[in-house]
């Protein structure tokens, strides 16, 4: 399992695959004020990245990995720009 | 390179051999189906191998033209000549990718942009289709329309494609100083297809790659459903990215989705956006005369100092401080690009930022008119500039190509008006070179040039003397100096000028021409200008029969054999006919043909050599279907795949193997519950390794199952009838394990459909022996059976040493020989009914040939009363058969006993000998 999910946390490990989109997704429509702790993670799939976009949950903590930092960060804000 | 990729090759080239013969085909008879079905049988297998390897363009060019085929075949599309053409130039395309892949063990990066054309290209052909109604000149103009947007035309982008890339102002300007500096500057607009994930694609870590990267963002298509309408498996997103890397890797980087990216080169002053709040510049009004006054004056050092002090005093979120900002920036960095300086300080005032496509196409315009005497496109420096760079190297190299070719080409007119001349030849080489001048002249629009040629070539036709013309050609320096390249620019564009470059500025500036030139270049699309004879490359391999094989192998032992009569004749020649100095020459050329004959021998072996791969490979599914069956779990590892032996050896090989293996599987190893209980890695390890030693092929078969009890063996056989009592008690624990070859021996309780009917080794050791191999076998009780088979190289040609019993000659196969030894009849003693002597301190039991033979002659010994004994292996032990005499050893083909004399036991074949005469060769094993 490489998203631990707490009861409104998940928090995501080195790398979230295509295999845990569907669990996510689960979490993401039962916690819709949840919060993501993304701060270990490295490699993160197009899926959960376009899952965390359509969601409105907070992000708790940006990925120590700058460069994906600066990725997700502007995919999130500029949302829809 | 694999020996897989090795026979995709061959096979490749098979393929494409095949549909270039079938299209030709098709073209005289178009309504056939059948060709049909086989052209897209044979498009669709060569796709289908290409897709194992790691060739995305030649599967991707393929793949199109299947689904052409396809549609051909279900008469959506009407096959034509220009779909034969596109077919062939795709097929042409995939060669040359064999090529490649043959030299370098891969494809180069180069190819992508190539197969996307072939790719389009097919798929319009596909497209266009299904509106019959439409013709091909109609086809061509939707063609030219859907490029519009492709790379070539927009080779150099004048403004950033997406305001969602802003950067920031100290942003732009370092990565406008860094492609100054030389760096490219790309623009990438990824857009997975919505099925991608499906692929086992991953578009975030495939842009992720993209390196130097200045900004990466990514877009929604559309907009994104809510949470619990989304459909998280269908991609939504598009990225897009700005990037330095160069145009060759990004191809690399995305070519497998090549028609999902758009890589568009940035012109640097497309970075060149001014941001920030619009302000009331009214203030400003005096600084602005100013800055436009030094500016003219090209006073930049005080325009430089006035721009700062006047930056100091303005609010830097202002836009009019960004501004500002730039025209420092571009005064210190590049303080030569005038235009990009006098639109900055003219935009001050506005609330607008300039729009740098409209500013470089003005200025382009006035200067071209201006200066169109010289070479006007290339003198303005802001477009040198972009020129120079690597971002637009197509156009600088067309030119310096036609430049180049029209060089060539007068050149060769100099040569061939230089050449000796007689008089039935000039006129027609006068007009020849006439001809070909005229249109070099007319292509590069060299009007007054043409004039002139025409006016010498006239004298010279005349005066019927190339003279005067070959002077004009050398006075006049080439073609060259006279191209008027703006000129040609601004001509419309004729059939010959297809190739001309034109500055991309003007494209842009001009949609009319651009739209003209992206139809230009689909009109040229791709073409490999390969005849057919150009691309033969003629196969490597060949595919022969079997049958052609063996008559080789037939012809090369006759050959053995006459070459074998050589020496009996130099033997006659000199006890017969006494002529010693012939019969040392026939030696000579018999030593000659001898080595001739003897590499022409291993050529033909070599040959029929294959790897035990075939044998091997079909292992893999055996051991997994067999061991999933039984409830085992088994790792299967194989080694030395690619030791070679003869065919024949390899076939006979497939069986024995086959039985053996299943035999480790079901009696060998033992189940997961029963190794977890001895300690044992559940997973058990059945090895098969192949090496070679010397000249036989050795095989072994090893698992760590529970071994082979011997005292179970000797129950049985015991049982069976196979030992008596005594043997029971006496035998040793190998010659007990040995009983599992005896007939008729099984140890299984119950005979399942794997193994255990008692047939399984037995025959193994027959169909192994019946090679001449042999079988050994090695068992320890709960470590495992080691099975190792032994088998000569090739089969066809023996060394047999001939023997004498009865005055008649049998041959024995010289592997078996051990040693040839005159035994004295003193020495001779009779043990029982049996005969054997002491040799070398060994007891080695005697048996005489005749009588193994059925005949009732006695052996004869020599005047000294010696017996020729020949000592061979047999079973492991040594064994002496007398016979009467020894004679030489011979090469010979064995030919198996073939219609009625198949059943007669006690031969292994027969063979022709040089006098003629047949030689029986014997089968000891079977005699004994």
């Amino acid at each position: 399992m490489t998203i631990e999910y707490k009861k409104r946390l998940a928090i995501v490990g080195e790398s979230a695959t295509i295999d845990d989109a569907d669990l996510f997704w689960d979490w993401l429509m039962k916690n819709p004020k949840g919060r993501i702790d993304l701060s270990a993670c490295t490699y993160l799939h197009t899926v959960i990245l376009q899952l965390i976009m359509a969601s409105t949950v907070k992000i708790k903590a940006w990925p120590a990995d700058t460069e994906l930092h600066s990725i997700m960060e502007t995919a999130i804000n500029n949302q829809g720009v | 390179m694999s020996p897989l990729l090795e026979q995709f090759l061959g096979e490749a080239r098979d393929l494409l051999q095949s549909i270039a013969e079938k299209l030709m085909r098709l073209e005289g008879d178009p309504s056939s189906a059948d060709l049909m079905n086989e052209l897209f049988r044979l498009v669709h297998t060569l796709k289908g191998s290409s897709g194992l390897f790691d060739f995305p363009e030649m599967t991707r060019v393929l793949h199109a033209g299947e689904d052409l085929m396809d549609a051909v075949r279900d008469s959506k599309v009407a096959y034509s000549r220009a779909l034969a053409d596109q077919l062939l130039n795709a097929m042409d395309f995939v060669s040359m990718l064999l090529d490649e892949i043959e030299e370098q063990g891969t494809i180069g990066t180069g190819h992508s942009g190539t197969a996307k054309e072939l790719t389009e290209a097919l798929r319009l052909l596909l497209n266009n289709s299904e509106d019959n109604t439409k013709g091909i000149a109609e086809s061509e103009a939707d063609s030219s329309q859907q490029s519009n947007g492709s790379p070539e035309e927009s080779n150099l982008i004048l403004k950033l494609p997406s305001s969602s890339l802003l950067l920031s102002q100290d942003e732009q300007m370092k990565i406008y100083q860094e492609v100054l500096g030389g760096a490219p500057l790309s623009y990438i607009e990824y857009t997975p297809e919505d099925e991608c994930f499906f692929k086992g694609e991953d578009p975030l870590f495939i842009a992720r790659q993209v390196p130097c990267r200045h900004a990466f963002n990514v877009k929604i298509k559309g907009e994104l459903p809510a949470l619990d309408v989304i459909d998280p498996y269908r991609c939504q997103l598009v990225f897009e990215i700005l990037t330095s890397d160069g145009l060759a890797h990004l191809e690399e980087l995305f070519r497998y989705v090549p028609e999902q990216v758009n890589i568009l080169t940035i012109d640097p002053t497309a970075l060149i956006v001014p941001q920030g709040t619009p302000s009331d510049t009214e203030v400003y009004n005096d600084f602005i005369e100013e800055a436009s006054r030094l500016f003219d004056a090209q006073d930049y050092q005080s325009l430089t100092n006035v721009a700062q002090n006047v930056l100091e005093l303005s609010g830097p979120d202002l836009l009019f401080s960004s501004k500002l900002r730039w025209l420092l920036h571009i005064l210190a960095v590049a303080p030569e690009k005038t235009d990009i300086l006098r639109a900055l300080i003219e935009y001050l005032p506005s609330a607008d930022i300039p729009d740098w496509s409209k500013v470089c196409a003005t200025q382009q315009t006035v200067k071209q008119t201006a200066e169109r005497t010289q070479s006007a496109t290339y003198s303005e420096t802001e477009l040198e500039e972009t020129v120079d760079k690597p971002l637009a190297p197509i156009n600088t190299d067309v030119s310096e190509d036609r430049i180049l070719s029209a060089k060539m080409i007068w050149d060769a007119q100099i040569n061939i008006l230089e050449m000796p001349d007689t008089d039935d030849w000039v006129l027609g080489r006068l007009k020849s070179v006439g001809a070909v001048l005229n249109g070099l002249l007319k292509s590069i629009k060299s009007d007054d040039l043409l004039a002139q040629m025409n006016t010498v070539l006239k004298v010279s036709l005349e005066a019927k003397a190339g003279t005067a013309l070959l002077n004009w050609l050398k006075e006049t320096q080439g073609p060259v100096p006279n191209i008027d390249l703006a000129n040609i620019d601004a001509v419309e564009y004729s059939a010959v000028s297809k190739q001309d470059q034109v500055s991309a500025s003007t494209q842009l500036a001009d949609t009319e021409t651009g739209r003209k030139y992206g139809r230009r270049a689909e009109d040229k699309g791709v073409k490999f200008g390969r005849r057919a004879e150009d691309a033969y490359t003629g196969p490597k391999t060949l595919k022969v029969e079997q049958t052609k094989i063996d008559r080789l192998m037939n012809l090369i032992g006759e050959m053995v054999v006459s070459k074998n009569s050589l020496p009996y004749l130099a033997s006659r020649a000199e006890n017969q006919f006494g002529v010693r100095e012939l019969a040392r020459d026939i030696k000579n050329q018999y030593s000659v043909i001898n080595r001739i004959s003897e590499e022409m021998q291993d050529a033909i072996m070599e040959i029929r050599m294959m790897p035990v791969s075939f044998v091997f490979q079909r292992f893999p599914r055996l051991v997994r279907d067999i061991s999933r069956k039984i409830g085992k779990e088994v790792n299967l590892v194989l080694e030395g795949e690619d030791t070679e032996a003869d065919k024949n050896i390899i076939e006979a090989l497939a069986d024995p193997l086959m039985h053996i293996v299943r035999n480790s599987l079901d009696h060998g190893l033992e189940t997961i519950e029963a190794r977890k209980a001895e300690g044992k890695p559940t997973v058990g390890t059945l090895k098969i390794r192949a090496s070679q030693e010397s000249d036989s092929v050795l095989i072994e078969i090893s698992d760590d199952g529970k071994g082979i009890n011997p005292e179970i063996i000797k129950r049985k056989a015991y049982e069976k009838g196979i030992i008596d009592e005594t043997t029971l008690e006496r035998i040793s624990e190998q010659d007990a394990i040995n009983l599992i070859f005896a007939a008729g021996f099984s140890t299984a309780e119950a005979v399942s459909d794997l193994s255990g009917r008692g047939v399984g080794m037995d025959v193994v050791r027959t169909a192994i022996e019946q090679v001449n191999g042999s079988i050994k076998l090695a068992s320890e009780v709960g470590k495992g059976t080691t099975i190792q088979l032994s088998l000569p190289l090739s089969m066809a040609v023996k060394t047999v040493m001939i023997v004498e019993s009865n005055k008649q000659a049998f041959g024995i196969s010289m592997d078996m020989v051990v040693e040839t030894v005159r035994v004295p009849k003193a020495d001779i003693r009779n043990i029982k009914n049996r005969q054997a002597a002491v040799l070398r301190n060994r007891i080695v039991p005697l048996c005489s040939l005749n009588e193994l033979l059925a005949l009732s002659a006695p052996q004869k010994p020599n005047d000294e009363e010696e017996y020729a004994t020949l000592v061979i292996r047999y079973q492991g032990e040594q064994l002496g058969i007398i016979v009467d005499d020894f004679r030489e050893t011979v090469d010979i083909i064995l030919k198996p006993m073939s219609s009625i004399l198949n059943g007669l036991t006690g031969y292994a074949g027969s063979a022709l000998l040089g006098d003629g005469t047949v030689l029986m060769v014997l089968n000891p094993r079977d005699l004994i």
